[in-house]
C-alpha cells in the first residue's frame, strides 16, 4: 500500500513540476530558516550546561532598586561565603583583566580575553583541565592557566606545562594548567587565567565577580536572604565609619544566578563578556523561525487545496474502487511528507551554504558537526512534522469529496469558495509585511543612533589603550612631540573613554548625609579639547592649577540637576574613601558617554592618576602618514608593546553591533518569508488561470483587453495583500514601540515608512501575479475554448 | 439481491422540490443483466449511483442482500460496496499517474489482498483481456477502447457480485463498444449480476431485462426476448 502511495506521489511530483518546485522550494526555505535558527538556539542553550556540577554553581549579583543588576562584588565576599555558611562548599572571585601582551622568546601575542581569579576558582567551577591540577594550579602566585587554543598558538607541538612566559613585558609566569573546552561553549571563555594581584578589604567597594558552589539541595533563597542581611550590615557599618548613612532602601539585594543561566540572562548586567547571549533575542528568533515555517506550510496548504480541484476524478475513482477515507488521508500525507523530505534535503544543502553568512550575522562559529546524530534525528523529525502539518488540512478536505460530485467535472469549486485559502494568503503577507516593517524600524533606529549628536565629537579621534600605569607620565613627557606631528590637533589621557565600560563611585556632597553614585572618568586637562566638550559654567581642569590634578572636579549637567546642586561651582564633594574634600570647578554640557540605549547619567571628571587610554584628535587628509608618525613616537612611549589603536566613532558605532546583527536577522528572515509568500502567490495565480481559462477565452472573444484580464486575475490577490497590510500596520506598530523601549533615545515611528514598505510589497506581488495572468491573457481564445 | 421500495430522491431549492427519482420500486435478482434506459436527465445515473451506494435516496427502502442499506452505518455500507460491487464509467476514469497494471491492482490494495495473490489476480485479468503487453503503459498511451478494457478489468478484478456500468460504451467507436459488450455478456454468462445505463438499444439487447425511466418514474419494466430482439 505504502509503495503504491509513494509511487503515485513520485509520479505526481514529476508530472506537476512547477507545483512541485514551488512547494518544495518554499518548504526548503522555511526549513532552512528554522534549521539555522534551531541550530543557533540549541547552541545558545548548551552554554555551560555541560560543566560538571553546574547546578550547584552560582554567580553572585546585586539588584539595585529592583531594576539594575550588577555583577561586581566586594573582594572579601568569597572568603565570607566560604567560612560563614555551611551550605557553601567553596567560593571564589573572578575579574576580567582585559587584553594582555604575552611574550615567549621572540613571539609577541596580544591575548584579548584574560582573567584574574582567586587560587580556588577551579574548585568552584569545574572547567576541564587537559593538563595540570585544578586544585593546585594557582597555588603559586606566579602560576598561570591557559586555554588549549592559546597553548597551540604559543607553543605549537611543545608541552606548555612548566614553561615560562612574560606578561606585559614585565612579569614572568609559568604555565601550571591547560583548560580544554573541547569545542563546547562556556561564558568563561578566557584564554588566560592568573591570580589576583590585589585585594581590597572594603565591603563598600565592588571589584570582582564571586562564584559560589553550594551543597546539593541547599536552599538558594535562604542563602540569598542570609547574605543580603549580613553583607548589607557590613556595608552599613563600614560607611558609618566614614560618617555616611545609608538608607535601607538604597541597599542592594544579594542574589545568586545559576551558572548555566549566565550566558543568556546577563544582557542587562554591567559585565564584560565576549559573545554575550540574549534570551529575548532567542525568543524572538524562535518566533521568527516558527512564523517563517508557518508561511511555508501555508503555501503548501494553499497549493495543495488549489491543486485538489484537478484531482476530483482520482479521488472519486479511488473511493469507488473501495478506498476508505483514512486510506486517502494516508495517501495525501505520504505526498506531503515526501515533498517535505525533498525540501529537507534542499534545506540541508542551503544550510551548509548559508552557515558562514549566518555565523557572521549572529557572531558565532556554529557548525553542523556539533550536533551529530541528534541533529540528524531532529532534522528528520522537523521535516516529517512539517510534512504532516502541511498535509493534514488538504488531506482532510480532499478525502472528503463525494465521488458522484467530483467525477464528472474537470475542475470544481471547493465548498468554502476558497475562504480558508484567502485567510492563509492574507496571514502569509501579514507576517511578511510585519517582519519587514519591524526590520525597517530597527535600521532606522540604528541610523538614528549613529547620526545623533552625542554632545562630543567622536570623529577623527584615535584611541590607544595603555598597558602600564606609568605610561601616563611618558605621554605627558612626550606630549609636545606628539602635538608637533602635523595633523595632530590635541592629545589626552584618561581613565576611561566614552562608549567603554565606565565605573561608578560613591561620592559625598558637603552638608549632606547620604552618598551618591555618579559615573567617574579621570582625565588630564586636554580631554575637553580632544573630545570637543562644551563647558557651560566655570572651566575645565587646568594644568596650571595644582588642585585640578588632585581633587578639583568637573561634572555634567545631569549631575547638577539630579543631585540638586543649586550652585554647583564651588560646591564641595569627595569620594567616600578620600580624606580631603574637593571642589567643583566646572560644568560641561551633557554628552553621551554610554551608548544611546541608555540615558545620560550623572558624571564626575577628576584629575586622578589612573589613566588607561590615550586619545588623539587628528585633522588630516593623510591619515596613514600621521598614523605612521604617531606609531614611531609610540615606540618610545611604550617600547614593550606595539601600538594598538581604534577610531572612537567606529568604536561607538560598534556599540550597536548587537542591534545591527539583530536587524540583519530580521531583514533576512523577512526577505525569505517574502520569497516564500511570492512563490505561493505565483502558484495560486497559476491555478486561478487554469481554472478560469475558459472564462478568459470568452471574455476575450467579447472584447476584453489584456490589461483587464490581468486585473481580473490579479485583483483578487492584491486585495488580500492590502488586507494583510492593514493587519500588519497595527501589529508592527505595537512591536516597534515595544522594541524601542529598550532605548533611552528613540527614533520617531514615522508614519510614511508604513505605506512605503506596503507599496513596495504590493508592487512586487502585483508583478508576481501578473506573470501568469499575462500568459493567460495572451492565449488565443480558439485554443482555450476548443478543449472544453 | 436488490430490493428497492418507494425510493425518492429530490433537491430542495428554496421552497421548491425538484424530483430526480420518485416512487422507485423494483427487485433485481442475482444473475440478472438489467439495462436502465431513458432520456437524458431521467434519473438513470442517479438510480445507478444509489444502488451502487455512491449516493443515497431521500426516502424509501433499499435492501441489498437483505441488508437495509439506508439504515446502515457508513462503515458497513462502505464494506458492502467494497465487497460486492464493481464500477465501469463512460469516461473510463483511470488514474493518470498509475500504469495499467497498477490501475487494475488498486481495488485489491484497498481490500488488503496479499501481494502474491494480487499478482496472480491482476495477471489473470491482463491475460483475459489480452492487454498483457500494455501492462506498463499509462492511460494516456492507450486508445479509448483499451482504456475501457482496463476500466472493466479494474471493476471485476476483486470478483464483485454486482457490476454497475454507466454508459460504458458512450465514448467508444462501435467496434470497440462491441468488444466491451461481448465481455459483459461473457461475464453475465459466468453468473455476474450486471446493471448498466445506456442510450443504445443495441447494448440493451445484450441484457435480460430493461427498466425504462422517465421523469424519475419507472415507466416500463420488461424482459429482453431470447434471440436478441427487443419487444413488448
Amino acid at each position: 500500500m505504502w509503495l503504491n502511495y509513494l509511487k503515485i506521489a513520485f509520479r505526481r511530483l514529476a508530472n506537476n513540476r512547477i507545483v512541485s518546485v514551488l512547494n518544495s522550494l518554499a518548504l526548503a526555505v522555511g526549513l532552512t530558516v528554522a534549521l539555522l535558527i534551531g541550530i543557533f538556539i540549541t547552541h545558545e542553550l548548551q552554554y555551560d550546561r555541560w560543566v560538571p556540577d553546574h547546578e550547584q554553581v552560582f554567580r553572585v549579583y546585586r539588584v539595585w532598586n529592583q531594576t539594575s543588576n550588577v555583577v561586581w562584588t566586594p573582594s572579601p565576599l568569597a572568603e565570607k561565603l566560604r567560612s560563614d555558611y555551611p551550605e557553601v562548599i567553596s567560593a571564589s572571585g573572578l575579574s576580567p583583566s582585559g587584553e594582555k601582551l604575552v611574550e615567549l622568546a621572540d613571539k609577541q601575542i596580544f591575548v584579548e580575553h584574560t582573567a584574574a581569579v582567586d587560587s580556588t576558582f577551579f574548585q568552584v567551577v569545574s572547567l576541564p583541565f587537559a593538563a595540570g591540577d585544578p586544585e593546585t594550579a594557582l597555588s603559586d602566585p606566579k602560576g598561570m592557566i591557559i586555554s588549549t587554543k592559546l597553548a597551540e598558538i604559543i607553543f605549537g607541538e611543545e608541552d606548555p606545562l612548566g614553561q615560562t612566559i612574560r606578561l606585559d613585558g614585565t612579569d614572568d609566569y609559568f604555565i601550571t594548567g591547560i583548560i580544554s573546552l573541547e569545542g563546547r561553549n562556556s561564558h568563561l571563555a578566557f584564554d588566560l587565567y592568573r591570580r589576583f594581584e590585589w585585594y581590597s578589604p572594603y565591603w563598600s567597594g565592588n571589584n570582582r565577580a564571586t562564584y559560589v558552589k553550594v551543597n546539593q539541595n541547599s536552599s538558594v533563597e535562604g542563602l540569598e536572604g542570609k547574605v543580603t542581611t549580613d553583607v548589607n550590615k557590613l556595608v552599613q557599618q563600614e560607611l558609618a565609619g566614614m560618617n555616611l548613612n545609608v538608607n535601607a532602601e538604597d541597599q542592594a539585594e544579594w542574589r545568586l544566578q545559576p551558572f548555566a543561566k549566565i550566558h543568556l540572562h546577563s544582557s542587562e548586567y554591567s559585565w564584560i563578556q565576549s559573545k554575550k547571549g540574549n534570551i529575548e533575542h532567542l525568543y524572538i528568533f524562535g518566533l521568527i523561525a516558527v512564523l517563517v515555517l508557518l508561511v511555508a506550510i501555508f503555501n503548501y496548504v494553499n497549493l495543495a487545496t488549489a491543486q485538489a480541484t484537478q484531482r476530483g476524478r482520482e479521488i472519486g475513482v479511488r473511493k469507488v474502487t473501495g478506498a476508505m477515507r483514512s486510506q486517502l488521508v494516508s495517501q495525501f500525507l505520504t505526498e506531503s511528507i515526501l515533498i517535505a523530505l525533498v525540501a529537507g534535503v534542499i534545506a540541508i544543502v542551503l544550510t551548509v551554504l548559508l552557515l558562514p553568512v549566518f555565523n557572521e550575522v549572529v557572531d558565532r562559529t556554529l557548525t553542523l558537526q556539533e550536533y551529530g546524530l541528534l541533529g540528524v534525528i531532529g532534522m528528520v523529525l522537523l521535516t516529517i512534522i512539517t510534512g504532516l502539518l502541511a498535509g493534514t488540512y488538504p488531506a482532510l478536505v480532499i478525502s472528503g469529496y463525494r465521488p458522484v460530485e467530483v467525477m464528472q467535472k474537470k475542475f470544481f469549486h471547493a465548498g468554502d469558495k476558497g475562504l480558508f485559502r484567502k485567510v492563509l494568503v492574507t496571514s502569509q503577507f501579514a507576517i511578511t509585511i510585519t517582519l519587514l516593517l519591524f526590520m525597517a524600524f530597527i535600521y532606522k533606529q540604528i541610523h538614528f543612533m549613529n547620526s545623533q549628536d552625542l554632545g562630543f565629537d567622536p570623529e577623527q579621534i584615535i584611541t590607544v589603550p595603555l598597558n602600564f600605569s606609568t605610561t601616563n607620565y611618558s605621554i605627558q613627557n612626550r606630549k609636545n612631540d606628539l602635538l608637533a606631528i602635523p595633523g595632530v590637533e590635541a592629545a589626552s589621557v584618561s581613565s576611561r573613554l566614552p562608549g567603554k565600560l565606565i565605573p561608578d563611585w560613591t561620592i559625598r556632597i558637603m552638608g549632606r548625609e547620604e552618598g551618591y553614585n555618579p559615573y567617574v572618568i579621570f582625565t588630564d586637562p586636554d580631554f575637553a579639547e580632544v573630545m570637543d566638550l562644551n563647558v557651560k559654567e566655570g572651566r575645565y581642569l587646568d594644568e596650571e592649577i595644582a588642585a585640578d590634578s588632585v581633587n578639583n572636579f568637573v561634572v555634567n549637567e545631569t549631575l547638577v540637576r539630579e543631585f540638586q546642586l543649586d550652585d554647583p561651582i564651588g560646591a564641595e564633594i569627595k569620594f567616600t574613601s578620600d580624606t580631603v574634600w574637593g571642589r567643583i570647578v566646572g560644568v560641561v554640557e551633557d554628552f553621551n558617554f554610554h551608548s544611546l540605549t541608555r540615558p545620560i547619567r550623572p558624571l564626575v571628571m577628576g584629575g586622578g592618576e589612573r589613566k588607561w587610554f590615550a586619545s588623539v584628535r587628528l585633522n588630516t587628509a593623510e591619515l596613514d602618514q600621521v598614523l605612521a608618525s604617531i606609531q614611531t613616537l609610540w615606540q618610545e612611549i611604550e617600547p614593550t608593546h606595539p601600538m594598538r589603536f581604534e577610531f572612537l566613532d567606529e568604536e561607538f558605532a560598534a556599540l550597536y553591533e548587537e542591534q545591527s546583527r539583530f536587524g540583519n536577522t530580521v531583514l533576512y528572515s523577512g526577505l525569505l518569508t517574502l520569497l516564500i509568500a511570492l512563490l505561493g502567490l505565483f502558484g495560486l495565480t497559476m491555478f486561478s488561470v487554469q481554472r478560469r481559462v475558459k472564462e478568459i477565452g470568452i471574455r476575450k472573444i467579447l472584447g476584453a483587453s489584456v490589461s483587464s484580464i490581468v486585473k481580473l486575475i490579479s485583483l483578487e490577490f492584491i486585495l488580500l495583500i492590502i488586507v494583510a497590510f492593514l493587519i500588519a500596520v497595527p501589529v508592527s506598530f505595537y512591536i516597534v514601540r515595544k522594541w524601542l523601549e529598550n532605548f533611552a533615545y528613540q527614533t520617531d515611528v514615522s508614519w510614511w515608512l508604513f505605506p512605503v514598505i506596503g507599496l513596495v510589497i504590493i508592487i512586487i506581488a502585483m508583478i508576481t501575479a501578473s506573470v501568469q495572468s499575462l500568459r493567460a491573457a495572451n492565449l488565443r481564445p480558439a485554443t482555450t475554448l476548443r478543449t472544453e | 439481491m436488490i430490493a428497492l421500495k418507494n425510493i425518492e430522491k429530490y433537491y430542495t431549492n428554496g421552497f421548491q422540490k425538484t424530483w430526480v427519482l420518485r416512487d422507485i420500486t423494483t427487485n433485481i435478482a442475482q444473475g440478472e443483466f438489467v439495462t436502465i434506459m431513458g432520456p437524458s436527465g431521467a434519473g438513470k445515473s442517479t438510480l445507478l449511483n444509489i444502488i451502487g451506494m455512491l449516493d443515497s435516496g431521500d426516502k424509501g427502502e433499499y435492501h441489498f442482500l437483505d441488508e437495509p442499506v439506508m439504515k446502515l452505518r457508513e462503515k458497513r455500507r462502505h464494506e458492502l460496496h467494497k465487497s460486492y460491487m464493481g464500477f465501469v464509467f463512460q469516461a473510463y476514469h483511470l488514474i493518470d499517474e498509475l500504469t495499467v497494471y497498477e490501475n487494475i491492482e488498486t481495488p485489491l490494495l484497498y481490500r488488503k489482498v496479499k501481494r502474491s495473490e494480487r499478482q496472480s489476480m491482476v495477471a489473470e485479468m491482463l491475460d483475459r483481456f489480452g492487454i498483457v503487453a500494455k501492462k506498463d503503459l499509462f492511460p494516456h498511451q492507450l486508445s479509448g477502447g483499451q482504456q475501457q478494457l482496463v476500466g472493466v478489468a479494474r471493476a471485476i478484478v476483486a470478483r464483485p457480485k454486482l457490476l454497475l456500468a454507466d454508459e460504458p460504451t458512450g465514448n467508444l467507436h462501435s467496434a470497440q463498444g462491441e468488444i466491451i459488450m461481448d465481455l459483459f455478456k461473457e461475464l453475465h454468462d459466468e453468473g455476474m449480476t450486471i446493471l448498466q445505463v445506456t442510450h443504445s438499444e443495441k447494448n440493451a439487447s445484450y441484457g435480460t431485462r430493461i427498466l425504462e425511466i422517465e421523469d424519475g418514474f419507472i415507466r416500463e419494466d420488461y424482459p429482453v426476448r431470447q434471440g436478441g430482439l427487443i419487444g413488448h
